[in-house]
């Protein structure tokens, strides 16, 4: 499955996390198309990271029961990203990562960042 | 012979009009007319050559800023005070929106601009303030729109003789530290509040001056009026914060659009 093991109800239907983020409203489209409420994390290797407006984007593959699902995962904008503590180089190609996202209403393999940690324990955003 | 060689003449003419020379030929002028409203045409901002002295007067607005995000406890943003047809028609958006499982169809790519006011209201993308005699530039990160402000005294064009834009017409003065904008001539196409739309008579005036309680905030209070669409004035108040030595970065939609809208109006994910 997509998700590490003590969340994978969530996706199958029951609550995630709580999500105590405030919308990021007035961005450069509306965020509705993700569940806000819900938070589900990822254990992901990283196919690709775009540093570009209007939002960065990391693909990523993720094992689930033998087979592997490509993600796509958008983020804010670089310029957000940096007073988060981001960099273009953050993320590398094969990077083992955990990212938490909201994930896509429509049940596609899609979500919007909330945060990732890192093989070293490094950690960015919100994971919790 | 005399007579062939003419008649080649003509042709090549005529093709070299056909290949380019009819821009040329139609090209008017190279100077425009000034502005309307100038105290005199040397006071335009086209003649800046002088007077950047002046421009030390000015506040400290350098770097870049950022919107701060809305207190949740300060509870959502207010609404228009829309009136008559187009409260109905917000309603039937709303409605909608709500039977599209709240995610708002769209007429427009997420690559085209939202305008005016809206535009400066963004929380992803900074913004910077620019001022050279005569007018301050407002360079905003989202579209990598610039917003031109004509401080040199001129005053509006009527709205007969301009073209409905995404940013309007905008004229300005400052009083002491604080720059007033009003603008007017923004499209009627687009948005003012959530799914909100106006008549081609709103108006926006901004008043734009840096917190007195703390110098890297910049707060603008913006008041909307809408004789046809609003019942009353629209007030809305946002700040921005500052990134002394932040620079905007690039954005070209075109270049990175995971968000394309499809035929029905939905907003993609790729």
């Amino acid at each position: 499955m997509t998700i590490t093991r003590k969340f994978m109800p969530a996706l199958l239907g029951a609550a995630v996390l709580a999500a105590p983020l405030a919308l990021p409203a007035s961005a450069h489209h509306s965020y509705s198309m993700f569940d806000m409420r819900r938070t589900v994390v990822l254990d992901a290797t990283v196919v690709q990271f775009r540093w570009q407006n209007p939002h960065a984007f990391i693909r990523a593959t993720v094992q689930a029961g033998g087979q592997t699902e490509e993600w796509s995962i958008e983020m804010t904008s670089p310029n957000n990203l940096t007073q988060e503590g981001w960099t273009r180089t953050s993320l590398r190609q094969g990077d083992r990562v955990q990212i938490y996202v909201h994930p896509l209403r429509s049940g596609a393999r899609g979500g919007s960042y909330v945060g990732v940690r890192k093989a070293d324990g490094t950690v960015l955003g919100t994971v919790e | 012979m005399r007579r062939l060689g003419l008649g080649r003449f003509a042709v090549l003419a005529a093709l070299s009009l056909a290949a380019g020379g009819a821009a040329q030929a139609q090209m008017g002028p190279i100077t425009s007319e000034p502005a309307q409203g100038l105290a005199s045409p040397e006071q335009s901002a086209g003649f800046p050559k002088g007077r950047y002295h002046e421009l030390d007067q000015l506040p400290d607005w350098g770097g870049i800023w950022f919107l701060n995000r809305r207190d949740p406890a300060a509870g959502p943003m207010p609404q228009p005070p829309l009136t008559g047809e187009y409260r109905e028609r917000w309603e039937r958006w709303r409605q909608q929106v709500l039977a599209n499982d709240g995610v708002e169809l769209r007429s427009r790519s997420n690559c085209s601009p939202p305008g005016l006011p809206r535009i400066m209201q963004l929380a992803q993308y900074p913004y910077e303030f620019l001022f050279t005699p005569g007018r301050v530039t407002i360079n905003q990160e989202a579209w990598m729109q610039t917003r031109t402000i004509w401080t040199d005294g001129r005053g509006h064009p009527s709205l007969d003789e301009f073209t409905p834009s995404f940013h309007g017409h905008s004229i300005g003065h400052w009083e002491g530290q604080t720059l007033v904008v009003d603008t007017i001539g923004i499209s009627d196409a687009l948005e003012v509040g959530e799914g909100g739309k106006h008549s081609d008579q709103f108006r926006l005036v901004e008043r734009i001056y840096l917190s007195p309680d703390d110098p890297d905030v910049l707060i603008n209070d913006m008041v909307m009026t809408d004789p046809v669409a609003f019942s009353g004035p629209y007030a809305v108040s946002v700040s921005y914060r500052r990134d002394r030595h932040g620079v905007l970065i690039e954005f070209q939609c075109a270049e990175n659009d995971r968000n394309p809208i499809n035929e029905n109006g939905e907003t993609l994910y790729l």
